[in-house]
């Protein structure tokens, strides 16, 4: 079975994936792993703001954090069923 | 004196601890060179004097902005560091500790959130982390205080464990290890709580939710606001306040330059605190009695908003609306800071991530958002006429804030950082905690605000019998009469404004203005400068070439709003054509903006 590989921003509202790679420089990347987002940390989608808002995500067994839309699309998720 | 640095993650409840151990004598302040601004606390403890830092919240010693690079200098600062670690989040915010255990200081860890481990199915095992991480460790529950007074037990603790320094890599694979071998989380489901606080995020939910809790904002801190005046400032003021400045002014003599300078004209023999324009009358009065009860209720409520844990979710609700001006969801708290007084708020605004951002915040706030002494002022001269002209104001003043934000969107060179910040759960606000920053920033007000409203008045008063404002008036008079529609008296009391944006009230409203009129002279008041005291603000934050543009912005859109109503207003034809033009205006630049984004981002 393959998995599904899409950007954060595609992924539906209430479904989960796992943090595959990162489109974004290294200033970026740093900025997220900070906040524990990183490499192959499962994530959920909370919400998904009207007209191209932020997108809100909680990482596995740890913190909610709302990301801006432009960020969001450079984050690449891997869904697994 | 024992330098103790309380650090950790933002939203672990460093604050709180800080609160709770340290007395009434903090200072804020900024660090040295830098905008960030950090609380300093004293207390003695075994008859040791111990000054607590509070550094600003940090993920990470390797910097990612100018919050943690200022808490990275304060490192070499320090005897002690008080890492404050989130027990809920333990991966997370080992990454913190490990990098402090890797320094040149030691480290005791307070593991703060520790009753709600047992909520969420979250077992640590204190013995093996003590052994792993080699430092105290102390459980604590910082909104009830438990834990700490074993942590101050721990003041004099000296070992330095100096770690060896990992990439970041090998850094999260440690943690990794710990975690695996000291926690223990039991899946639970979803709990109510959790639910809730999706809701507020969710749009279909959380727009409702964010309209209600503004709703009940203003309602709470009018309620408030009126029951200080009501029962405490005018009952001092008509009192015994009254009483004295009568005896001040037999003894003064009426007409006499010193009875002109400290209480003014009198009105039918007798002393008016709105209209005497005195500097121990009027100067008194609108501070003291009309302004600071709302600053008080105003503040008390915004405390509990923050505590909560709700403003990062406004941010979230708003992102999309304050892109479109320039800026992103977290400058919603210097524009919500503004409605109770735009010092704070111009202040806040140097917490946003570029100069670009500072430069729209600061000029939207305070061309669009009217501070309390400016809602007081629309209220008293607009609001007598119905309720709906007061809307007719602040809807006006709306438009104005997205029409300019658009266009500084649109010709500032450049466009705006995404938004990317930590939801924290939604808690109960503790009471003293909220009193005691009540406490902070109403002194605070008092001590950066007051001295300016006091200079302002006597400035004017100075004026005044200079004849300065008889020469403007004379000289820009006709302009504006034809621009604005308004008697050349209006004139004086709108560059009077200037100074103080209360006082121009106080002269504005026995002109027997029509609602018309007074709906133009109030917006623009509210528009086209921001007091004394913001200007002052605002021209060291920004510097003298940014406020001086920003001053341009400012006088150029009160100008052509004062046009604009002054035409809308006269007939429904007018309204609806003005109006029309209104939104075709907007559209057209919101698709303008967006066009450039797309140019940007390409």
């Amino acid at each position: 079975m393959t998995d599904k590989i899409v950007s954060l921003s595609l992924l539906k509202e209430g479904n989960t994936g796992i943090v595959h790679d990162f489109k974004g420089g290294e200033k970026f990347r740093k900025k997220l792993d900070s906040l524990g987002i990183r490499k192959d940390k499962r994530i959920k989608k909370i919400s998904d703001m009207v007209l191209k808002g932020p997108i809100t995500i909680q990482i596995e067994n740890s913190s909610r954090v709302a990301i801006g839309r432009g960020m969001a699309e450079k984050i690449i998720v891997r869904i697994d069923n | 004196m024992r330098k103790v640095l309380l650090m950790g993650n933002p939203n672990v409840g460093k604050s709180v601890i800080f609160s709770r151990l340290t007395g009434t004598s903090v200072t804020s302040s900024n660090y040295s060179g830098t905008t960030v601004e950090y609380k300093k606390g004293l207390f003695k403890h075994n008859g040791e004097n111990i000054e607590l830092i509070d550094v600003p919240g940090t993920y990470t010693l390797d910097p990612t902005n100018k919050a943690e690079e200022v808490a990275v200098e304060m490192l070499n600062e320090g005897d002690l560091v008080f890492n404050v670690v989130d027990a809920t989040n333990l991966e997370r915010n080992l990454n913190l500790t490990l990098q402090l255990l890797e320094k040149n200081i030691p480290v005791v860890i307070l593991l703060n959130m520790w009753d709600e481990t047992k909520h969420k199915g979250i077992n640590i095992n204190l013995e093996k982390m003590k052994e792993e991480l080699k430092v105290p460790i102390i459980p604590t529950v910082a909104t009830t205080g438990n834990g700490l007074k074993e942590a101050l037990d721990h003041l004099e603790y000296n070992k330095i464990k100096n770690f060896e320094e990992l990439s970041v890599d090998q850094r999260w694979k440690k943690i990794g290890h710990i975690i695996n071998d000291i926690q223990k989380i039991d899946h639970k489901h979803h709990s109510k709580k959790e639910l809730i606080e999706e809701y507020t995020l969710k749009p279909l939910t959380g727009i409702p939710i964010a309209a209600f809790v503004l709703y009940l904002t203003f309602v709470v801190i009018r309620f408030i606001g009126e029951g200080i005046i009501g029962y405490i400032a005018e009952p001092f003021f008509e009192g015994p306040y009254r009483s004295f400045l009568v005896m001040i002014s037999n003894l003064l003599t009426e007409g006499s330059f010193l009875h002109d300078l400290f209480i003014g004209q009198l009105v039918n023999g007798q002393i008016d605190f709105e209209q005497s324009f005195g500097l121990l009358t009027t100067g008194i009065f609108i501070p003291f009695a009309a302004v600071l009860p709302y600053i008080i209720s105003f503040y008390f409520v915004l405390s509990i908003l923050e505590d909560s844990g709700y403003l990062p979710r406004l941010a979230v609700l708003v992102d999309n609306l304050m892109h479109k001006v320039g800026l992103h969801g977290f400058s919603i708290i210097p524009m919500i800071l503004g409605f109770g007084c735009n010092v704070p708020a111009a202040l806040a605004a140097r917490n946003l991530d570029s100069k670009r951002e500072k430069f729209i915040a600061s000029t939207l706030m305070s061309i669009s958002i009217p501070c309390m002494a400016q809602t007081a002022m629309i209220i008293g001269l607009v609001g007598a006429f119905g309720g709906i002209y007061v809307a007719y104001v602040f809807a006006a003043l709306f438009v104005v804030w997205i029409v300019v934000g658009l266009l500084l969107n649109y010709f500032m060179p450049g466009y705006s950082s995404d938004l990317l910040i930590e939801i924290p759960t939604l808690r109960l606000p503790v009471i003293s905690i909220v009193f005691k920053k009540l406490w902070m920033r109403t002194k605070n007000f008092l001590k950066e605000a007051i001295p300016f409203v006091l200079l302002g008045v006597l400035a004017v008063n100075i004026m005044y019998a200079l004849g300065f404002f008889d020469f403007l008036t004379r000289f820009l008079g006709p302009l504006f009469s034809t621009l604005f529609g308004l008697p050349k008296e209006v004139i004086s009391a709108l560059l009077m404004g200037f100074l103080r944006k209360d006082l121009a009230m106080g002269m504005l409203a026995p002109l027997d203005l029509t609602i018309k009129q007074l709906v133009v002279a109030s917006t623009i008041l509210t528009v086209y400068f921001p007091c004394v005291a913001t200007f002052i603000i605002l021209f060291k934050e920004l510097g003298l070439k940014d406020m001086l543009k920003s001053a341009t912005v400012m006088i150029l859109t009160a100008i052509t709003v004062g046009t604009v109503l002054n035409i809308g207003f006269n007939s429904i034809y007018s309204m609806t054509i003005t109006l029309i033009l209104t939104f075709v205006l907007i559209y057209i630049l919101y698709r303008l903006t967006g066009k450039k984004h797309q140019r940007i981002m390409d």
